[in-house]
C-alpha cells in the first residue's frame, strides 16, 4: 500500500502577499479609507483592492469599527477585569458578559483566570456594583481590576503602511 | 453629550465603520445630508479612530498577550511602548502599575525577546494574560437588532 501525503497550505497563507499587507495596514490606519485613496497611496489598482478586501472580509477581517472616546460620552470609569469563575457557572457568566451593555470586549484567557472583560461605566460606584453582582450571581472566585485611566496608544499594531514595506 | 441621531449613527458605525452614508441613510431613514453632517460631528466629538480589527493569527501573529507594567523611568518606558511595533495598545493605569499593554507576537521567541528588552529598561511586569479567544469585541454602543 502506498501512502501519499498531501501537504495542505491554508488558503489564507498562500494568498497573503505584500499587497495584502499594504491594504490591511491602510485599513488598520483608517478603516473608512476610500478605495480611491487607498489605490493612490499603495499604487494597487482599485479593482484588485476591491477583490482582496472582499476576500479578506470573510475570515481575516473581523470587523471595521469606530473606536470611541468614552470620557467624552460621560463614561469616566474604564477597566480591564480578569475573572476566575467556577466551572459550573462559566457558561452562564460568559453569556452575561457577552450581553452586558457596559462590557465592551470579552476574551477567553489563560494563566489563572477565565475571562478578561473590558468594561466601561459612568463612575466607580457602577463598576463596584457590577463586580458585586458578579460575585453574588456567579460565584466568581477571583478578580483583578486594572483601571484604564488614559489611552496612550490604541490598536496600532500593523497600522503603519510604511512599516509594511519593510517586512513581509 | 450626543443627540439621539448622533447616537444612532454612531451605533451603525460601531457595527461597521465602512458603511456608506447612503447605507446609513437607508437604514435609519435620516436624510443623507444630515447623516453626512452628523458623521463629521462625531469625528470631532467622539470617534478616536476608525480601525479594522483583524484575526492576526491569519497573518502569522498568533500570540496575543496582555500585561501590566511598572517602570523605573516612566517617560522612557512610555516612549518605548508607544513606538514598539509589537505593542498594539497602551493604557495608563493605577494601583501598583504604571501601564497596561496589549502586545502581539509571532511566537514565544518574539515574546521572550520583548520581555528581555523590558528587563533591560528596568521594567517590571505583572502576570501575563494570554488571549485565547475573542468572545466579544467593541460591543459597547452597538446597534441593537
Amino acid at each position: 500500500m502506498i501512502y501519499i501525503k498531501y501537504k495542505t497550505i491554508p488558503r489564507e497563507t498562500t494568498m497573503m502577499q505584500k499587497k495584502d499587507l499594504l491594504i490591511l495596514s491602510n485599513l488598520r490606519k483608517d478603516a473608512r479609507m476610500s478605495l480611491t485613496n487607498m489605490s493612490k497611496a499603495t499604487h494597487i489598482p482599485i479593482s484588485t483592492i476591491f477583490d482582496r478586501l472582499r476576500m479578506h472580509e470573510v475570515g481575516l477581517i473581523k470587523k471595521h469599527t469606530s473606536l470611541i472616546d468614552f470620557e467624552k460620552l460621560g463614561f469616566n470609569t474604564r477597566a480591564n477585569v480578569c475573572i476566575k469563575v467556577d466551572k459550573s457557572k462559566r457558561e452562564e457568566l460568559r453569556e452575561h458578559l457577552s450581553k452586558h451593555q457596559n462590557v465592551n470586549s470579552v476574551f477567553k484567557i489563560n494563566n489563572g483566570y477565565d475571562f478578561l472583560a473590558e468594561v466601561v461605566f459612568h463612575n466607580i460606584k457602577d463598576l463596584e456594583e457590577f463586580m458585586e453582582n458578579l460575585e453574588e450571581r456567579f460565584n466568581v472566585t477571583q478578580t483583578q481590576v486594572y483601571y484604564l485611566i488614559e489611552d496612550i496608544k490604541r490598536e496600532e499594531f500593523m497600522a503603519d503602511p510604511l512599516l509594511m514595506d519593510l517586512i513581509n | 453629550m450626543l443627540t439621539e441621531k448622533e447616537l444612532l449613527i454612531l451605533s451603525h458605525l460601531r457595527e461597521n465603520s465602512r458603511k456608506t452614508i447612503t447605507d446609513i441613510a437607508k437604514e435609519t431613514g435620516i436624510p443623507k445630508s444630515t447623516v453626512f453632517d452628523n458623521i463629521n460631528k462625531l469625528k470631532t466629538k467622539v470617534i478616536k479612530k476608525n480601525v479594522s480589527l483583524l484575526d492576526f493569527s491569519k497573518v502569522g501573529y498568533g500570540l496575543r498577550v496582555n500585561f501590566a507594567i511598572k517602570a523605573k523611568n516612566k517617560k522612557e518606558a512610555r516612549e518605548f511602548l508607544a513606538n514598539h511595533k509589537n505593542v498594539n495598545s497602551v493604557y495608563k493605569t493605577t494601583n501598583n502599575f504604571d501601564f497596561y499593554i496589549e502586545a502581539i507576537f509571532k511566537n514565544m521567541k518574539e515574546m521572550h525577546d520583548f520581555k528581555d528588552e523590558l528587563d533591560n529598561l528596568g521594567i517590571k511586569r505583572s502576570e501575563e494574560h494570554f488571549l485565547i479567544d475573542d468572545i466579544k469585541r467593541e460591543g459597547f454602543m452597538l446597534r441593537k437588532e
